[in-house]
């Protein structure tokens, strides 16, 4: 035990930086890449990532806490994602042998899940813009009462995640949004020392959410035998 | 005899975990479910109501099992309190009675498997946001409810994720301000502000600004101000029926206890009146919006979501007052709502249901003639939201304009009763010309030999009554229907008119139920305002 504290304790000694980088990667992976499995796989090294800086700001016990908390939001996404791919195939695998019975003719298989409003080269264009927007309101209006280095990090996870809302009505990719947003604001939440109590029922939150995107995510895909 | 002695928030919220896991387990009776939700839901409202009225029913002691029970009034946890002060007990009256009335009337129609089992695990989460002595527990609870309340309306209307979707963004937006806010409102920035014996500190000039700033983005999101009411529009929109009043209902009683309690302990956030400038804006700003989009609408649901706005928009007006008769006024339109609201639903409910779980004029033509009461109740409840005189709404509505407007020719009415009065108008005129729009539409049909098969038609026929979005819009549903055996059609057919008729026998009660609520609440109104003076509790304002 006193081994797993021993390197808690040393991880909560790193600089934010290779942290900040990572999450630069993965919340950008996030909100551009459209295949959602590479999505939810950032999200879970965001969250890991995350529970990194949470050391720095919270007691290794309670850090450990939000870590788990939001590693098990994902597996939620996972299967809720991945029940919903493989009805959408199968339903379109069974139209597409109808049209091919009636028209001899097979059309191309469609896509599993649908196309997003805007393209990767859109959405990419736009991380940039917001990378350099961070820059400066980071420079110009730092957070209060947060350590320098991880400020930035706060201001990016809400940046991307507010963008993510904004780009799709589509619960996957907005709730994979909300949930960047929401760890945002959970690690400057940690400055005001939340108490066991209070990351508790954050952690609550965190999982409700998870269980409640996870249920949009199936009930969007469904037609209404099932409901 | 020994007394066992039930903390009383563990208890509310225990309870209705309770039937929450019951109701889940009757899922497959959607009824015995409801039955059950409704039924324990106002009779723990009957329970909390009894205690505020000087008549404990569990304060006294009953007999539990033959040994004494007795519900204490204060519960800890980890060092937090919660506790059933008379404010709270207001709230959870009120929050109980008028969700127990939503599970009721939501009865004959279908609003998912989740909307019962759901609705009870977010009224409990709610109890305890209500009961929380501590601001920043209450704040996350009230996150925790917000989550909940997803599967509350995303039930029932299937494919549609929208309302919940920006339900549940919105409040999460709503509660991050409001949770920062403790930092500039005590030296200690883990202190709570909502302690019933610490006196309010003096703040600072630029924290002062930055925690009004904080309070009033907060309570701007999580009341629906414009511009950020989108998630009301399309609660109306994309839920079912009775979701609207219940998620309209419990979540702001909630919320507005909160606000109260934090200006009660912090009266310096109420300084330089920049939060009753928001309200009175926003709310002129949601009447107008509200009025004008009414005008234009061709679904009920759209049309429910604009009146409503109005409405909200009105009691923004009156908080934004800036009085304690205007936070006084806005509860009590907040209940007045919520049974407009249960009119609503009850008469979408009915169209809902006969025209497949669509609710454009098209489709809903002929359920209009077929159904005339809860077509009637539909536009009672719309054009009570929009102010009507001598409707709940209209009357709870008077007390902003009275004053201003009587005795006083219309060139000197004051702007905001203009705004007022001229966006009921147009809300009212937009619900006549839907229901115009809908009758039209029925002569045509019956002009036309062209009638497309309603929900009821394909129940009598023995057919699926829950109809999908692409069953219904490309209309060759026979080519998925597999061929059946001329006795086992007609068995389904004796079944779901067996059904039907039950279902109508149910609307018509309930909508009887309805329009004597309705009534009582018209000619009995004392209690209510009772309960929502309660609610707002020892604030006191400066324009007082």
């Amino acid at each position: 035990m006193s081994a797993w504290m021993d390197l808690l304790e040393q991880l909560s000694q790193l600089s934010a930086l290779p942290g900040f980088l990572g999450l630069l990667i993965t919340a950008s992976v996030i909100a551009v890449v459209r295949e959602w499995r590479f999505a939810v796989w950032a999200l879970l090294i965001q969250y890991v990532l995350i529970g990194l800086l949470h050391l720095r700001l919270l007691a290794p016990e309670l850090a450990l806490v939000r870590v788990l908390s939001g590693v098990l939001v994902c597996p939620m996404l996972y299967w809720a994602a991945r029940w919903v791919e493989s009805e959408r195939a199968h339903k379109a695998e069974i139209e597409r042998r109808e049209i091919a019975a009636q028209k001899s003719e097979v059309p191309l298989p469609p896509l599993p899940w649908p196309i997003q409003p805007t393209n990767w080269g859109f959405r990419l264009l736009a991380i940039l813009l917001l990378s350099v927007v961070l820059y400066s309101v980071s420079r110009r209006f730092p957070l209060p009462d947060i350590a320098a280095d991880i400020a930035p990090s706060c201001l990016w996870l809400a940046m991307i995640g507010l963008f993510g809302l904004v780009l799709s009505p589509e619960p996957l990719p907005a709730g994979m949004g909300l949930l960047t947003l929401v760890s945002g604001f959970g690690l400057y939440y940690d400055t005001m020392s939340p108490g066991l109590a209070g990351v508790g029922l954050l952690a609550a939150v965190d999982l409700v959410m998870g269980l409640a995107i996870s249920y949009l995510i199936t009930v969007r895909a469904l037609t209404g035998e099932v409901l | 005899m020994n007394t066992l002695v039930l903390p009383g928030p563990l208890f509310f919220f225990a309870a209705l975990l309770v039937l929450g896991a019951l109701a889940y387990a009757l899922n497959r009776w959607p009824l015995l479910a409801g039955a059950i939700a409704a039924g324990g839901c106002l009779v723990l409202a009957w329970v909390a109501l009894r205690r505020i009225g000087g008549m404990p029913l569990l304060g006294q002691g009953v007999d539990l099992l033959g040994r004494g029970a007795r519900l204490s009034s204060r519960f800890e946890l980890l060092g937090r309190t919660w506790m059933l002060t008379k404010s709270s007990l207001a709230g959870l009256g009120l929050m109980l009675t008028l969700g127990g009335l939503c599970f009721l009337l939501a009865l004959p129609t279908p609003h998912g498997w989740a909307f019962y089992p759901f609705g009870l695990a977010t009224l409990g989460v709610l109890t305890l946001a209500l009961t929380a002595q501590q601001y920043v527990y209450a704040l996350l609870l009230i996150w925790l409810a917000g989550c909940l309340m997803v599967f509350v309306l995303a039930g029932g209307r299937p494919g549609e994720t929208t309302a919940a979707l920006r339900s549940l963004v919105m409040i999460s937006l709503g509660v991050m301000p409001l949770l920062l806010l403790p930092r500039y409102l005590t030296t200690d920035a883990a202190g709570y502000v909502i302690a019933p014996d610490s006196a309010a500190p003096a703040l600072t000039i630029q924290a002062g600004q930055t925690a009004m700033l904080l309070m009033a983005a907060g309570m701007a999101i999580l009341l629906s101000m414009v511009p950020f009411h989108g998630q009301l529009v399309a609660m109306g929109r994309h839920a079912a029926p009775m979701a609207l009043p219940f998620a309209l209902t419990v979540l702001p009683t909630v919320v507005l206890h909160t606000c109260f309690r934090l200006w009660e302990a912090h009266p310096a956030l109420l300084s330089g009146e920049f939060v009753f400038d928001v309200c009175r804006w926003t709310g002129i700003a949601a009447v107008f919006l509200g009025g004008l989009g009414a005008l234009g609408q061709r679904r009920w649901g759209a049309l429910a979501g604009y009146v409503t706005l109005v409405d909200w928009g009105a009691g923004l007006i009156a908080l934004g007052l800036g009085t304690r008769a205007g936070a006084e006024q806005m509860v009590q339109m907040l209940i007045w709502r919520a049974f407009s609201l249960l009119l609503v639903g009850v008469g979408w409910g009915t169209i809902f249901r006969a025209t497949g779980r669509r609710d454009d004029l098209e489709r809903s033509a002929d359920a209009v003639r077929r159904h005339p009461l809860g077509v009637l109740m539909l536009v009672l409840g719309l054009l009570s939201l929009a102010g009507f005189p001598l409707s709940p709404g209209g009357l709870g509505r008077w007390p902003l304009l009275d004053r201003a407007v009587l005795g006083q020719p219309v060139s000197e009415w004051p702007a905001t009763a203009r705004v007022l009065v001229l966006a009921g108008a147009a809300a009212s005129l937009g619900v006549v010309v839907t229901l115009g729009r809908c009758l039209s539409s029925t002569a045509r049909s019956h002009a036309g030999d062209d009638r497309r098969p309603t929900g009821e038609d394909r129940a009598a026929d023995g057919q699926e009554t829950k109809a999908s979005p692409a069953e219904t819009s490309d209309g060759n549903q026979e080519k998925t229907q597999e061929p059946r055996t001329e006795r086992r059609g007609a068995q389904g057919a004796q079944q779901a008119r067996r059904r039907q008729e039950l279902e109508a026998l149910l609307s018509a009660g309930v909508s009887l139920l309805a329009i004597w609520l309705l009534g009582a609440l018209v000619l009995a109104p004392g209690p209510w305002i009772e309960l929502a003076r309660r609610l707002v509790g020892n604030l006191a304002f400066s324009g007082n």
